[in-house]
């Protein structure tokens, strides 16, 4: 049976073989971080080098905090009640993961003051589209570093800079979930109060995730318990996740920019080959600033829950928008945010790459669609 | 498997295979009968009713319901089948719901589960499966397929009491020549036990009901669906009025439950009904009794009749036996062929109540190999 290739790292990028191979070491840090004796200790120890080596990564400061989460959604979350509770206005952008977007617009029912920012028809959020609606007043502005669907990377040091201007008070906040191990993110250089991460998007496990706030910055808990995690985060840290997410984190420091390199070569490649192997097929946020291992591909007469089928059959993963949690597809709200009809949303794909792909990989991805795509435009449709 | 080994004639080890998996007992033993032959199989789900937002509150639906498709991904797990819930809810919605409350609307009884196999199970799953790249489609339906010289014939399964034959009358030759129905040879209470020993965890669930989509009563969800029906009165065939109903939606040709009307000597039956009016004629079942009836929109399957039928030739007339509902046996009659799309039947001694609206399906004298089908006309 062939291996199975996975071209839906943007769900999540499953741990490679180095990885495993560390997982199990990781497995004789197992005590309570909060205990004294060396049970304990060691658990505390591997939480703390794992923090150490994030704030190293990501470019955070020795006196910015770092505070582990259950993952991406909990740390939007708590920044975006973080600063609701401030009062003020809720600013965030239509092309935001459900885990922002679901709460901001809980604040909107409950009355507050809430803009959506449209994007451009190429997936980006401008510095003017947001600037627009900020005033002294405003308590939070979120916009995604890199989205999940179209891999679009927004201005937000610009937007960053722009909004201080504005509203010194506000937090600014970006949620780097799907661009961390894919392309720089430099949190000082951002310049943004808190930026969300995700250890599973880059080859961790799924369950950690972590907040990272600007020195001097003070949040409210979103989970209320014991001491953990500087008293910002109730319960016993999820100590072989941390682990595991520290490692995942020095795996990609070490690769460096090679690892973007290779992705965007095997993405660029894919584009290429698919264009000349099938006709009516067009690609997303292509012209700016994107992802280099995410291709969002419209094709033309297809339904595109069919295609992953089909592609699943011959042990290919690859998605429609983002992973669906309902079982019950709706059309992307990031392509229609975008501008497109829903006809056109069902019939996109998305491709996102590992970076340990190689050609040979990209050649039974493009064969596998291109045979399945024009098997798929032959069939006559009942309705 | 003789049904399955038949029907795929040289390698079916070569042959891929969408399997419907509803989450009940008889699709999860059609996908285990079906994965001991080494055919590639593709278990999938079809989501065609959305449960959460149409049913009355703790209402649970009786198939097709998301905890019906977790049992579902657990047998096929269980077999290493590929499963999916594909999204079926527009074209259901079209070709089976709305149909079934205009149906009801104009004074006549709809048979959902014929749209829903004709026009979702056998026409959009198997379009859904050439996608795939699959070329063969299996269900758990009591009924079995034969080929013949002349090309495929449709039988009632072997176990009468769950014969489905009745709503696969529009299967097209095409159509069955890439359908399996591997539990056709088997009885129910053999299902069940092949289930026990297999370990399946639908093994014991409880039979579905008849009308899938409806977990409250028929007549709650027409007028839900399709909006409130006046009043009317229960009159006698001369006019006589009797009482007082909720809507001619609410009754079939033929009923004689339900109509809460007291204090006459005889049994009453519901013989006619009349939305423009909005009333609802009854009377004795002689009142009933037709010398014959017509039926629209034929679907021819015998592929001997077919070709006739295709050719234009005059003055059919066969001795047929006609079943006239679900739950019925099948009464003698004797088939007139007006052209491919209408058919006149007359009773001889014995007879049944028909009602508009519902299939009348036409079955060989041995009452086993299932002929035509259609829709009966309004009186």
């Amino acid at each position: 049976m062939r291996p199975i290739l996975d071209c839906d790292a943007n769900a999540t990028y499953s741990p490679d073989e180095q990885i495993r191979g560390v997982i199990s070491s990781c497995l004789n840090s197992l005590g309570n971080p909060s205990s004294t004796h060396r049970g304990g200790q060691r658990a505390r120890a591997d939480i703390e080098e794992a923090r150490a080596t994030l704030r190293r990564v990501v470019g955070a400061g020795g006196a910015d905090t770092v505070v582990f989460t259950s993952g991406a959604t909990e740390a939007n979350n708590m920044v975006i009640r973080g600063a609701a509770q401030r009062g003020g206005g809720l600013i965030t952008s239509a092309l935001e993961h459900p885990c922002v977007l679901a709460p901001v617009l809980q604040y909107q029912r409950e009355g507050r003051s809430v803009v959506l920012v449209q994007p451009e028809r190429d997936g980006l959020v401008s510095v003017e589209s947001v600037v627009r609606h900020v005033t002294p007043e405003t308590a939070l502005v979120s916009i995604m570093l890199a989205n999940n669907e179209v891999g679009s990377v927004n201005p937000i040091q610009e937007i960053a800079a722009a909004v201080r201007t504005i509203a010194p008070k506000a937090i600014v906040h970006t949620d780097a979930a799907q661009a961390l191990g894919k392309i720089p993110c430099v949190f000082s250089l951002l310049g943004v109060d808190a930026m969300t991460l995700s250890a599973h998007k880059i080859g961790g496990l799924s369950g950690v995730g972590a907040l990272v706030l600007r020195h001097g910055l003070e949040l409210e808990p979103l989970i209320r318990g014991g001491a953990q995690e500087g008293k910002l985060r109730g319960g016993t840290e999820n100590v072989l996740g941390i682990n595991v997410f520290g490692k995942a984190l020095e795996l990609i420091e070490k690769e460096g920019s090679e690892r973007f390199a290779r992705m965007s070569h095997t993405r660029d490649l894919f584009e290429t080959r698919l264009t000349a192997e099938l006709s009516d097929v067009e690609f997303h946020a292509r012209a700016v600033s994107r992802l280099p291992n995410t291709s969002s591909v419209y094709l033309a007469g297809i339904r595109a829950d069919d295609l992953i089928v089909a592609m699943d059959l011959e042990r290919i993963l690859i998605s429609s928008g983002a992973a669906c949690s309902s079982g019950k597809p709706e059309p992307s709200h990031v392509l229609m945010a975008m501008g497109f009809d829903e006809e056109h949303t069902r019939s996109t794909i998305r491709v996102s790459f590992r970076a340990d792909c190689d050609d040979a990989g990209v050649e039974r991805l493009v064969a596998s669609l291109s045979k399945a795509v024009t098997r798929m435009r032959s069939v006559p449709r009942a309705a | 498997m003789t049904n399955t080994a038949e029907a795929i004639s040289d390698s079916i080890e070569q042959t891929s295979i969408v399997v419907a998996m509803s989450g009940g007992v008889d699709s999860s033993v059609a996908a285990y009968l079906l994965s001991k032959t080494g055919a590639q199989l593709v278990g999938v789900s079809m989501q065609v009713w959305d449960y959460k937002k149409n049913s009355a509150e703790n209402s649970r639906a009786t198939c097709c319901s998301p905890a019906d498709f977790c049992d579902a991904r657990r047998v096929a797990a269980m077999f290493d089948i590929p499963f999916y819930v594909v999204d079926f809810e527009k074209t259901f919605e079209r070709e089976v719901i709305n149909r079934f409350v205009e149906t009801y609307q104009l004074g006549m009884t709809p048979n959902p589960c014929i749209d829903c196999n004709s026009k979702v199970k056998f026409r959009e799953l198997r379009e859904r499966a050439l996608s795939f790249g699959c070329s063969h489609v299996a269900t758990g339906h009591y009924a079995r397929i034969k080929k013949s010289e002349e090309g495929y014939h449709l039988l009632r399964g072997v176990d009468r009491d769950k014969d489905q034959s009745y709503f696969l009358y529009s299967c097209r030759q095409d159509e069955l020549s890439k359908t399996l129905f591997p539990i056709g040879d088997y009885t129910k209470p053999q299902i069940r036990e092949i289930a026990r020993e297999v370990g399946l965890v639908t093994a014991d669930k409880p039979e579905s009901q008849d009308i899938c989509f409806i977990a409250g009563s028929v007549q709650d969800f027409v007028t839900k669906i399709g909006g409130g029906r006046s009043r009317g009165d229960f009159v006698l065939k001369d006019g006589t009025k009797l009482g007082e109903h909720d809507g001619v939606h609410r009754f079939t040709v033929g009923q004689r439950k339900g109509l809460n009307i007291g204090g006459l000597a005889e049994p009453v039956y519901v013989v006619d009904l009349d939305p423009q009016t909005n009333k609802v004629i009854v009377g004795s079942r002689e009142d009933l009794k037709r010398e014959g009836f017509v039926v629209n929109e034929m679907h021819w399957v015998n592929p001997t009749l077919l070709k006739r039928v295709q050719a234009g030739e005059e003055g059919i007339e066969q001795e047929v036996v006609v079943q006239v509902r679900s739950r019925h046996s099948g009464v003698r009659a004797r088939m007139r062929v007006i052209n491919k799309d209408t058919c006149q039947f007359s009773w001889h001694e014995e007879w049944a109540a028909v009602s508009p609206g519902q299939a009348a399906v036409v079955y060989d004298l041995n009452n086993e190999e299932l002929l035509a089908g259609g829709r009966i006309a309004k009186m």
